[in-house]
C-alpha cells in the first residue's frame, strides 16, 4: 500500500470511530465497539542466551478492531501497526502499517451477506478454517463474498468466493467454498426425537491458481503439469444419544502437487473420529485422526504457516504450565499422522471425600507416522491404512486438583513424554533424536486476607543429559519457581525463573529470571516485565512460531470497549 | 522517524477517546455458536426472564478460566436462589478441543448452560481479547459490566454486581 494511501485510510479510521464513539450516546446510529492491543519490547543484548543483533532496538505490534452494528446491519474493520518492525519472531513481512482487515454485512431474514474480510470454519475444519491467532501473527482471514442462507429451520447453506490475506497482500489462489448442514430436531420437530439428535454435513473447497513452470524431477527437461484447480470434499455426521456423542469426518483432496509435498500427484485425505460420554462427576473423550498428504493451502508453493486453508486438530492435551508447553511441543505433521488420545475427568463423589472434592484428569495420547513405502514415480509412495510408522510423540498425564482449605487449593501435574524431536521440530540432523521426560508441576494458591492472594508454581523437567545438536540451550533437565501475588481486581506482580541446571555443557547451564507487575482496570490490562525469554517453540492451537531468544523490557496494553 | 511514531500514537490516542467515552451499556450482539451437542445456535436466543445473566468466556486450557469457574460453582445455588442469575459460560476451545468441553464441564460438576465458539466468532463480536472475560447483563439483555482476567475472590466483586443487577440498581462500579 502507498503511504498516500495509508495515511488517507488511518484518517478515515480516525474520523469514523469518533463518529462512532459520538454515537454511543445515542443509540439510533448504532453502536460502535471494538478492542485495542500494543505489544512493545525494547532489546537487550545477551549473548549468553544466544541472542542476535537487532537493529531496531524497540518494537512494537499493535492493533485496533473497530466493529460497527445498527439494526441488521455491521460493519467492521481492523488496523494493524508493526512498528518500526515487529516483535522478533513474528514474521517480518509484517512490518508497516495499515486496514488489512475489513467488512461490511447485512442479514435479511434468512440470508445473511458479508462482503471483504471474513473468517469461516466448516465442520471441524479438515478442509476450511480461516482464522486469526494474535499471539503468533497468523492471519488467514478470507477477502471476498460470502452468502449464508437458510431456506427452512435445520438447513444451512453457506457459500463464498474469496481469496486470501498474505501479510499485506493476497494469496495467488482464489477459493471457492460451499457447506451444507442438516440439523435434524430443527428439521423435523414433529418428529419424536426423544434423547437422539443428529447432524449432517458436507463441503466443497476449491483453489484456482495460475500454472507455473516447475521442472519434472523424473525427467528434468520436461515440465510436469500442474493442476489449476484443486478441489476437495469432505462429509461429516454428529450423532448423539443422552451423554453419548459421536463425530466423525472425513475428507479427500484431489491430486494436489506442492511444496511441502515434494510436487506429487497423489491424492490427499484426512479422517476424524470422536466419542464422548458424559455424566455429571464423569467425562470420557476419545479421539482418532489419520491424515494423509493433507496440507492445504491457497498457495501451492507457500510454506511455513503462510495460506493455510485448512486445519488439522491435534489430539494431545493442549499444556499451559511453561515447562510442558515450551521445551518439547508437539506440531501437527499434515502430510502423515496416525494419532489417537483418551481423556478421562472425574470429581471424587461425596461418599469418598472429606469435605472437598477431588478434581482428576487423566490424559494420554500417542501420534505416529503413517507406514509408507517409497514408489519413486509422480505418487511418491504407498500408505498402509493402519499401521504405524515410526512414533512422533508419547504423552501420558494426570492431573489433580484439591481444595485444601477456605484459603489453599492446591494443583498437581505429573507428565511423561516421549518425543522424536527430529522427525516433529523437521530441522537439521539426519538421526533420530529420542527425548524422554518426565515432567512434574505443583500449583497452589493460597489466599492471605481479604483481597490478596499468593501463587506459588514449582515445575521440574527431568531428561537424560544428552547432547542434541537441534537445540542446545534446551538439552538437560530444567527446574522452574514462579511466585505471584494478586491484589484483586487491581493489581498483579510475579516473579519467575527457569534455570537449565542440567545442560550437559556447563556453559549453557543458565537462568532465565522474568519480573512482571500490572493493572487490570475492568476491561483493560497494562503489564510491563523485565527479564530473558529462551529461544524456542510456542504453539497455541495448532500452530507454532519459533521465537528467538531475547532479553529486555516489555509493555503489554490490551482494552475492550 | 516522524511516520514511525504515527500507528502508536493514533491507537493511544484513540484508546485514550474510547476509554472516555466508551458508554456503560451496550445491547448483547447476535453471532452463531453451537451448544454441546454441536447444533447452531444464535446467541439472540439467550435469555433468562428478565432475570440477570452472566457469560464467561472460558477455555479448558486456561488454568484462571478454570478457578474461576470452579469458584463460582461452589457458591452458585445460592446466588442463583437469591438473585434468580443464569451463568452461560462460552469455551472458545477450537476443533482441538471442542469434543471435550461437555465430559470436562460434566467431569466437575458443573451445571452452567456451555456453547462453544470454536471459531470465534461470538468472541470477535463482544471484543473479547483474551480469556476469562466476564460480562454482566441485565434483565433486558443489556450488557452492563465487564471484566477481563481472573485473580482469587473476583467473584465476590461480580456477586456483588449481580445482587445491584437483580435488584434495579444502576451498576456503580469502582
Amino acid at each position: 500500500m502507498t503511504k498516500g494511501l495509508n495515511s488517507a485510510l488511518v484518517g478515515i479510521l480516525t474520523v469514523l470511530s469518533c463518529i462512532g464513539l459520538k454515537a454511543q450516546t445515542t443509540t439510533d446510529y448504532g453502536e460502535i465497539h471494538g478492542n485495542i492491543g500494543v505489544d512493545a519490547q525494547y532489546y537487550l543484548d545477551d549473548p549468553a542466551i544466544n541472542t542476535q543483533p537487532v537493529p531496531d532496538i524497540f518494537r512494537a505490534n499493535s492493533f485496533l478492531n473497530l466493529v460497527y452494528t445498527r439494526g441488521n446491519f455491521r460493519a467492521g474493520l481492523r488496523y494493524e501497526a508493526y512498528m518500526p518492525k515487529p516483535l522478533l519472531g513474528f514474521p517480518v513481512a509484517f512490518e508497516g502499517h495499515g486496514i488489512p482487515f475489513r467488512y461490511a454485512g447485512y442479514t435479511l431474514g434468512r440470508l445473511d451477506i458479508t462482503a471483504g474480510n471474513f473468517y469461516e470454519q466448516f465442520g471441524n475444519g479438515l478442509i476450511l478454517r480461516s482464522y486469526e491467532e494474535r499471539a503468533l501473527g497468523f492471519d488467514n482471514a478470507l477477502d471476498g463474498i460470502r452468502l449464508k442462507y437458510q431456506p427452512v429451520d435445520g438447513l444451512r447453506l453457506t457459500g463464498f468466493i474469496a481469496r486470501q490475506r498474505f501479510y499485506w497482500d493476497f494469496s495467488p489462489g482464489n477459493i471457492k467454498g460451499f457447506d451444507v448442514e442438516i440439523t435434524g430436531r430443527e428439521l423435523l420437530p414433529k418428529l419424536d426425537w426423544k434423547k437422539w439428535n443428529v447432524i449432517f454435513g458436507g463441503s466443497f473447497v476449491s483453489r484456482y491458481q495460475a500454472g507455473q513452470e516447475i521442472p519434472n524431477p523424473e525427467n528434468p527437461t520436461n515440465l510436469l503439469e500442474i493442476p489449476l484447480n484443486v478441489g476437495s470434499f469432505s462429509g461429516r455426521f454428529n450423532l448423539g444419544y443422552g451423554g453419548f456423542q459421536l463425530n466423525a469426518e472425513y475428507a479427500y483432496k484431489i491430486n494436489d502437487p506442492n511444496a511441502l509435498n515434494r510436487f506429487i500427484y497423489k491424492p490427499g485425505s484426512a479422517a476424524y473420529v470422536s466419542a464422548a460420554y458424559s455424566t455429571k462427576g464423569l467425562g470420557i473423550t476419545l479421539q482418532a485422526k489419520r491424515v494423509e498428504n493433507f496440507d492445504f493451502r491457497s498457495d501451492r508453493n507457500a510454506q511455513g504457516n503462510d495460506l493455510l486453508l485448512n486445519f488439522i486438530p491435534m489430539l494431545n492435551k493442549q499444556h499451559t504450565y511453561a515447562l510442558p508447553a515450551s521445551i518439547y511441543p508437539y506440531a501437527v505433521q499434515a502430510n502423515s499422522e496416525l494419532g489417537w488420545q483418551a481423556d478421562v475427568n472425574f470429581t471424587t463423589p461425596k461418599w469418598l471425600r472429606n469435605k472437598y472434592p477431588t478434581t482428576v484428569n487423566l490424559n494420554f495420547s500417542m501420534v505416529s507416522a503413517l507406514d509408507t513405502t517409497l514408489t519413486g514415480d509422480r505418487y511418491g509412495y504407498t500408505s498402509s491404512a493402519f499401521d504405524l510408522g515410526k512414533q512422533y510423540y508419547l504423552d501420558a498425564n494426570i492431573e489433580i486438583q484439591q481444595r485444601l482449605g477456605k484459603k489453599t487449593k492446591l494443583s498437581m501435574m505429573y507428565m511423561y513424554l516421549w518425543q522424536n524431536q527430529r522427525l516433529v521440530q523437521g530441522q537439521g540432523t539426519s538421526e533420530d533424536n529420542l527425548i524422554a521426560a518426565h515432567i512434574a508441576v505443583v500449583d497452589a494458591t493460597w489466599k492471605v486476607a481479604k483481597k490478596h492472594t499468593l501463587r506459588f508454581e514449582l515445575q521440574h523437567l527431568a531428561t537424560p543429559a544428552l547432547q542434541n545438536p537441534l537445540n542446545p540451550l534446551v538439552n538437560g533437565s530444567w527446574a522452574m519457581g514462579l511466585i505471584e501475588y494478586n491484589f484483586n481486581p487491581l493489581f498483579f506482580a510475579s516473579v519467575m525463573n527457569q534455570w537449565s541446571y542440567g545442560n550437559p555443557d556447563a556453559q549453557k547451564q543458565l537462568h532465565y529470571p522474568t519480573a512482571m507487575v500490572g493493572v487490570t482496570l475492568k476491561t483493560t490490562r497494562i503489564a510491563i516485565g523485565y527479564g530473558r525469554q529462551r529461544e524456542g517453540i510456542i504453539c497455541i492451537g495448532g500452530v507454532c512460531r519459533q521465537v528467538p531468544a531475547s532479553n529486555g523490557l516489555t509493555f503489554s496494553l490490551m482494552s475492550s470497549f | 522517524m516522524k511516520n514511525r511514531f504515527l500507528a502508536p500514537c493514533v491507537i493511544l490516542s484513540l484508546c485514550f477517546v474510547a476509554t472516555l467515552t466508551s458508554q456503560k451499556t451496550y445491547t448483547l450482539p447476535t453471532a452463531e455458536v453451537q451448544d454441546l451437542k454441536g447444533q447452531t445456535v444464535s446467541t439472540s436466543t439467550f435469555s433468562n426472564e428478565g432475570k440477570p445473566v452472566v457469560i464467561s468466556f472460558w477455555a479448558t486450557w486456561c488454568k484462571p478460566c478454570i478457578a474461576e469457574l470452579s469458584a463460582i460453582h461452589e457458591e452458585y445455588e445460592t446466588w442463583s436462589e437469591e438473585t434468580g442469575v443464569k451463568l452461560i459460560a462460552v469455551s472458545i476451545d477450537d476443533q482441538r478441543n471442542v469434543a471435550k468441553v461437555a465430559p470436562f464441564i460434566h467431569g466437575r460438576g458443573w451445571n452452567y448452560e456451555v456453547y462453544c465458539d470454536p471459531n470465534g466468532n461470538f468472541k470477535r463480536a463482544l471484543s473479547v481479547n483474551t480469556v476469562p472475560h466476564t460480562f454482566l447483563l441485565d434483565g433486558n439483555g443489556n450488557i452492563v459490566w465487564q471484566h477481563n482476567a481472573y485473580n482469587p475472590g473476583d467473584e465476590e466483586h461480580l456477586f456483588e454486581m449481580i445482587q445491584q443487577v437483580a435488584a434495579g440498581k444502576k451498576i456503580e462500579s469502582k
